[in-house]
């Protein structure tokens, strides 16, 4: 749990000042793009001391490593000029790796929680919501980023409602996750 | 800047197939987690009653175990006393006519007084263990008589017991007797043999729907982790813990080393059932 709040301290953060830039009209890209580096290496090290197994562990930090080194091609490859706020595209293929990669994390953890029964009431249990949360998120998403994230610029032509709608309801729903995971976590009654 | 209409039509194709694969995956995601929450509870309710199960099977084991050992005693103590006490009794009379036809200062009239003395010892001896190997006040009088009598035998001029017995006490059956008199019985033991014990106090008394026993003395007291450990001077108190399980008690021990002990024993008394499982 250490590590999700620290998870959604950063959120809080970035939120905060996202808010700020926005209305002071200030150039937001690198936080954008470093966000995703930040949430995804604090949710990896949430999954690396909830696995209980070596090779698990080992997996995650790989993970995280091939993660780090695509983001590092990925972010020069999508962000030629951090400066053109209006031409440019967010990292194209990272978001799409984190949810794959989170989507595969989620259900291996929840392949743990059917064979080793380690907890007796699930719905008590906050790493359950907070692995609900993400699942419904990045199965929201994972379709939607690459579109979004390829047609999407400052000055975009196209229709894109439907999907920001679809995105902001997941987004909503992880959130409410969130907020039970956490409330129970303060009970600690699982 | 107005977009090609075939580039428009192809989007929104392309828009509504993503709309599509999405909606499945959430699908998916939300059946996911319905079936891993239900079959998770599914699990854990068997896993529980898998536990139940094993726990009813050993105590049902311990109680079987703990009725043999009575068997066994009673068998014994029928032995002794009709059998080993019958020919001790019977040679015992065979020496007083031999002692009869002697010398009345002879020295073998002297060696024969001198092994009837011995045989009446070990007559005396014999009845005592068949005595301790089965009560016979426990089946004849009840419990209460029974500790008294335990009382009565242990009381001297150094040692004094005291037995509280509230004026209505009827919770226990003959099953649940011989195990708080077998359970008192080592505890009194423990006290006079090991603590050193000068007074000790047995009381019994019933506190919301529980039978508590509660043995207190004034003896030297012990380590009670150094006591576990052992093999041998642990065996009383894990014979206790055993016999207590099969009717889901528990004991306390609040005990150190320089000082007196107190040894509460708690019996649940809402589940008849696990009584009838010993007798």
């Amino acid at each position: 749990m250490r590590y999700f709040t620290a998870y959604l301290g950063w959120t809080l953060f970035r939120n905060v000042v996202n808010v700020w830039t926005a209305s002071e009209k200030m150039n937001n890209l690198l936080l954008f793009n470093i966000d995703l580096l930040v949430r995804f290496t604090l949710l990896m090290a949430m999954f690396y001391h909830t696995f209980q197994y070596p090779n698990e562990k080992r997996t995650v930090i790989i993970l995280l490593i091939g993660f780090w080194v695509l983001f590092s091609i990925d972010f020069f490859l999508s962000n030629p000029n951090l400066g053109d706020l209006h031409n440019h595209r967010i990292n194209r293929y990272s978001f799409v790796v984190e949810s794959v990669l989170m989507l595969g994390l989620v259900l291996r953890f929840f392949l743990y929680l059917v064979r080793e029964l380690p907890v007796v009431n699930l719905t008590r249990f906050p790493m359950f919501w907070i692995c609900c949360g993400l699942l419904i998120l990045h199965a929201g998403t994972v379709f939607l980023t690459p579109f979004m994230h390829y047609f999407n610029v400052w000055n975009n032509p196209y229709n894109f409602s439907t999907m920001v709608k679809i995105e902001h309801w997941v987004e909503i729903i992880k959130n409410v996750a969130f907020a039970i995971a956490m409330a129970y976590a303060r009970r600690s009654t699982y | 800047m107005p977009v090609d209409p075939r580039i428009e039509m192809n989007l929104q194709t392309a828009n509504d197939a993503i709309l599509i694969a999405t909606i499945a995956m959430l699908l998916m995601a939300i059946f996911i987690i319905v079936f891993v929450a239900y079959y998770q509870q599914k699990q854990a309710q068997y896993q529980i009653m898998v536990k139940e199960l094993q726990e009813r099977h050993r105590q049902e084991l311990m109680a079987a175990m703990f009725r043999g050992q009575e068997a066994e005693r009673r068998r014994l103590a029928q032995d002794l006393h009709d059998d080993i006490g019958t020919m001790l009794s019977v040679a015992k009379m065979t020496l007083n006519q031999l002692e009869r036809h002697l010398d009345r200062f002879s020295p073998e009239r002297a060696q024969a007084h001198k092994t009837r003395q011995l045989l009446d010892d070990t007559l005396k001896n014999v009845r005592r263990i068949s005595r301790d190997l089965v009560p016979t006040t426990l089946e004849r009088f009840g419990l209460l008589a029974a500790l008294e009598e335990l009382v009565g035998n242990a009381n001297n001029d150094l040692i004094s017991v005291q037995l509280e017995w509230p004026e209505k006490f009827d919770v226990t059956t003959p099953a649940l007797d011989v195990m708080l008199y077998r359970i008192v019985q080592e505890l009194t033991n423990n006290a006079i043999r090991h603590a050193g014990a000068t007074h000790i106090t047995i009381r019994f008394f019933i506190h919301e729907n529980e039978l508590r026993l509660a043995v207190l003395d004034d003896g030297r007291g012990f380590d009670i982790d150094e006591v576990v450990q052992s093999k041998q001077r642990g065996l009383g108190l894990r014979n206790i813990e055993s016999r207590l399980s099969v009717v889901n008690g528990h004991v306390t021990f609040d005990v150190a080393p320089g000082r007196g002990s107190q040894i509460i024993v708690q019996i649940p008394l809402e589940n008849p059932k696990l009584v009838a499982l010993l007798t």
